[in-house]
């Protein structure tokens, strides 16, 4: 009896030690905030505030850091775009590092409250800093698929010219998909555009920006897709063609 | 008497463990495998001097075919990393940047 008691307590501690920490996360911040609401003491209030601020804080330091790993691994981000938004996202780490440490120390209630709203107004991560960030990098890696793809054009160009191909529907083919580039390209200026007039000081309006430069990117993305498949069919013709003189050849 | 079963299960599985470890053979003891007396390495009149690899690029420029087909591959890659990027852009959560009421 004695045995199972033991057994029986054993395993509830086992079951509670590996669903509390889980349930713990999922205290979000509203509860938090509730919970600092509903508090009459000032000791309780600073300690929620001050675990609700490390929280909000570290949730913002991870997502940077991720968008600046992401952005180092972009490989056709180009380099000045990387140093702009790179300095960018490191200078927010920064800033929310040194408010980290100030709300750790802060005694005051008052002065808690608005440091902890300062995580929020001071930065806007969500709202500006990394749709921004992304945004930026997504443009110019567009810009780099669409190099790539005036590169196709070009060498589909050489090659349609040594094969005997039917240069007029290639050459049809290959201006379709150029004007497509040149819209796509428009359309990523003006993404850019939308993405570096985001502000920190106007959330509002960065909002608006972000889903027209998002729009705009949709449409770029749209454009260089029908370039490449244009550019496919070209290609794809190309190399029939080779091959049919390849095996005359053979013969 | 369970204790004493509990130690003696012990006891065998060590002793089990034991006895596994001392039947491993380190390689340079293992038997070295040797080929039987019918086979032998082809002489070079065997061989001859047809080059078997006559098709490959001599100097190491691709077809028109393949260049064509190494871009295309590389612009689908630069593709699927875009749309990847992307889809980042748009999961960010801006509603975590509501104004605090404290």
């Amino acid at each position: 009896m004695i045995n199972k008691i033991i057994f029986s307590f054993f395993s509830a501690a086992l079951v509670l030690g590996l669903c509390l920490p889980a349930g713990a996360q999922q205290i979000n911040d509203s509860e938090a905030l509730k919970e600092y609401s509903e508090s009459k003491i000032e000791s309780v209030k600073i300690e929620i505030l001050k675990t609700l601020g490390e929280n909000m804080i570290q949730r913002r330091l991870n997502a940077l850091s991720y968008a600046r790993n992401l952005l180092a691994q972009a490989r056709l981000v180009a380099a000045d775009v990387k140093d702009e938004v790179g300095e960018m996202l490191e200078r927010d780490e920064a800033g929310l590092a040194t408010l980290k440490d100030e709300i750790e120390s802060e005694g005051s209630l008052d002065a808690l409250k608005n440091k902890v709203q300062s995580i929020v107004n001071d930065f806007r991560i969500y709202i500006v800093e990394l749709p921004k960030a992304h945004g930026l990098a997504v443009v110019s890696h567009y810009r780099g698929m669409s190099d790539k793809l005036d590169q196709l054009a070009d060498r589909i160009n050489e090659f349609s010219r040594e094969a005997d191909v039917d240069k007029e529907k290639i050459d049809e083919m290959i201006d379709s998909a150029k004007n497509l580039l040149l819209s796509a390209e428009k359309n990523l200026d003006e993404a850019e555009k939308k993405y570096n007039e985001m502000d920190i000081e106007w959330p509002t309006r960065a909002t608006t920006l972000n889903l027209e430069g998002r729009g705009k990117i949709i449409d770029a993305q749209g454009e260089l897709n029908g370039a490449f498949t244009k550019l496919k069919q070209a290609a794809a013709e190309i190399k029939s063609v080779l091959a049919d003189e390849e095996d005359e050849e053979r013969e | 008497m369970n204790k004493l079963l509990a130690m003696l299960c012990i006891l065998a599985t060590l002793s089990l463990v034991g006895a596994g470890c001392f039947e491993i053979i380190k390689p340079e003891d293992q038997p070295v495998a040797v080929p039987s007396g019918d086979v032998k390495a082809p002489t070079p009149d065997e061989i001859g001097t047809e080059d078997v690899f006559d098709d490959e690029e001599e100097d190491g420029e691709p077809e028109p075919g393949e260049e064509l087909d190494a871009l295309i591959e590389e612009i689908e890659g630069i593709e699927a990393e875009a749309g990847r990027m992307f889809k980042d852009l748009e999961n960010i959560d801006t509603g975590q940047d509501k104004n605090l009421d404290i």
